[in-house]
């Protein structure tokens, strides 16, 4: 279990986290919020990588500031931003990883891995010669070698082509239901489609934190469509502000999702992309 | 866990450098150069220990450069022996160019120097950032060899007579004294810098 409490985090002046206080089980637990929400920051300090400015984090019991060896133990982290030895091919470098995390015997694992994530036949090639996506499921792959009890990916999508994307979102969702998978994310697709449940963040602070139905539970009814003709759609946007929560092409203008009652409107379910944007907005 | 020190071997190292030994060795013994040659000595004595603070630099820089510190950071292996062991592997080319260079009583003179300012180096480049430890490496080389050149009294005397590198008219014994004392200490800065990557978890960012 992770466990953080009023958790604040200040970068010189600015706070970046505000007070969290959160529990997450096994399963897999989606952070979502705009960029700046504070869910890097939130994932490196249950990494171990950044210190809190005050308040407690832990993993399975382990403080993040006095058993940082004990919680890496058990982690796997890819981050944000991440990037590989380019002097190795992708095999040797997850063959260094599996050395610093001290694993015995890492060749069926890194076969396994290079496998599922369909990197067998660029093994040998140097890290310098890999694309984008190619690179990114490389860092999959390395933060889930040793089959960690906790696994941290920091918007793991970015760089995917969809249909990595849709492999990648089906591979979280198979994983095993006794490990903690974190998954921070600015693409609510990512969350609807592999979390059980969400913390939501803004300005470092928790909006939501439960179940993804509990979130469109908190909107179901209050979201209405519309139809809007072409030539009376800006008027219509302006006249509804920040109700208006997401538009798309019709036959012959806008669909209109609105917060709320508006003429001519009829209620439909909240997606979460909806539900999620009127919790931004609120 | 000798893969595992061959990868750390690779990562710090560049093959290029073992050029550098290889070439003067050929240069010995071909008597191009003489090891006892006072010219050649003097050269070596400045300019050899220039080499450490630039190796300590690539080391700190190539982490940072490649976006892998995070990853790195977030395994157990405790970063000091990582970083020891690259280190390590910076060094025995620089030692085999020594001993292709000079005798092996001039060993001392060339490379306690060099491992003070290596380790000065490495433990400011990652406290404060690659590019302020190798400022701060080469000014203390640059003040020390002007000084030297200049043959100036500024810093001549008292306890800043041992801060110079290269300073002016020293009895042997003093001589021998001040190479050990730049060895210990270059070791003790070196044990710092390994603590402070014990701690090391992100890199500023440039403006």
């Amino acid at each position: 279990m992770i466990k953080a409490e009023r958790l604040n985090k200040k970068y010189g002046r600015v706070p970046a986290l505000r007070g969290i206080t959160i529990t997450i089980e096994n399963g897999v637990f989606g952070l979502l919020g705009p960029n700046g929400a504070g869910k890097t920051t939130f994932i490196r300090i249950i990494a171990t990588l950044l210190p809190p400015s005050s308040g407690k984090a832990s993993v399975f019991s382990h403080d993040v500031l006095h058993n940082r060896i004990a919680i890496r133990k058990m982690l796997g982290y890819l981050p944000q931003e991440f990037g590989a030895y380019p002097k190795l091919t992708g095999r040797e470098y997850l063959e260094y990883i599996a050395a610093l995390k001290a694993i015995r015997r890492p060749k069926r694992q890194i076969d396994e891995l290079l496998a599922q994530f369909h990197l067998t036949d660029v093994a040998r090639r140097r890290v310098t010669s890999f694309s984008g996506g190619m690179l990114r499921r490389l860092g999959i792959a390395q933060a889930l070698l040793g089959e960690p009890k906790v696994l941290l990916v920091d918007e793991p999508t970015g760089g995917l082509d969809p249909e990595e994307r849709v492999r990648f979102r089906d591979f979280l969702m198979g994983l095993s239901g006794d490990r903690i998978v974190v998954l921070s994310t600015h693409l609510v697709e990512d969350v609807a489609m592999a979390c059980e449940r969400l913390a939501v963040l803004r300005g470092g602070k928790i909006l939501y934190q439960g179940t993804v139905n509990g979130l469109l539970d908190l909107y179901r009814g209050k979201v209405y469509e519309v139809e809007v003709l072409e030539e009376r759609t800006k008027g219509k946007l302006d006249a509804w502000g920040d109700r208006v929560l997401t538009t798309k092409r019709v036959d012959r203008g806008r669909g209109v999702r609105v917060l709320g009652e508006v003429e001519g409107g009829r209620p439909v379910s909240p997606s979460l992309e909806d539900a999620y944007l009127a919790l931004i907005r609120s | 866990m000798i893969r595992y020190l061959g990868y750390e071997v690779r990562l710090a190292l560049h093959p290029a450098i073992w050029l550098l030994p290889g070439f003067l060795a050929i240069l010995r013994l071909t008597g191009v150069i003489q090891p006892k040659s006072g010219g050649w000595l003097g050269f070596l004595e400045v300019m050899f220990p220039l080499l450490f603070p630039l190796l300590s630099f690539s080391l700190i820089s190539q982490e940072k450069n490649w976006h892998t510190l995070e990853v790195w950071v977030a395994t157990p292996q405790r970063k000091s022996i990582s970083l020891f062991v690259r280190y390590l592997a910076l060094l025995f080319p620089l030692l085999a160019t020594a001993v292709a260079a000079v005798r092996p009583e001039e060993w001392l003179l060339l490379l306690a120097p060099g491992l003070l300012l290596g380790g000065f180096t490495l433990a400011i480049g990652l406290a404060l950032g690659e590019e302020v430890g190798l400022g701060a490496g080469l000014s203390w080389w640059g003040v020390s060899f002007i000084l030297a050149i200049t043959r100036s009294e500024l810093l001549s005397r008292g306890a800043a007579r041992w801060v110079l590198l290269f300073p002016p008219s020293v009895s042997p014994q003093e001589e021998l004294l001040r190479k050990w004392g730049q060895l210990g200490v270059g070791l003790l800065l070196l044990l710092l810098a390994l603590e402070v990557a014990e701690h090391k978890r992100s890199w500023k960012r440039r403006g």
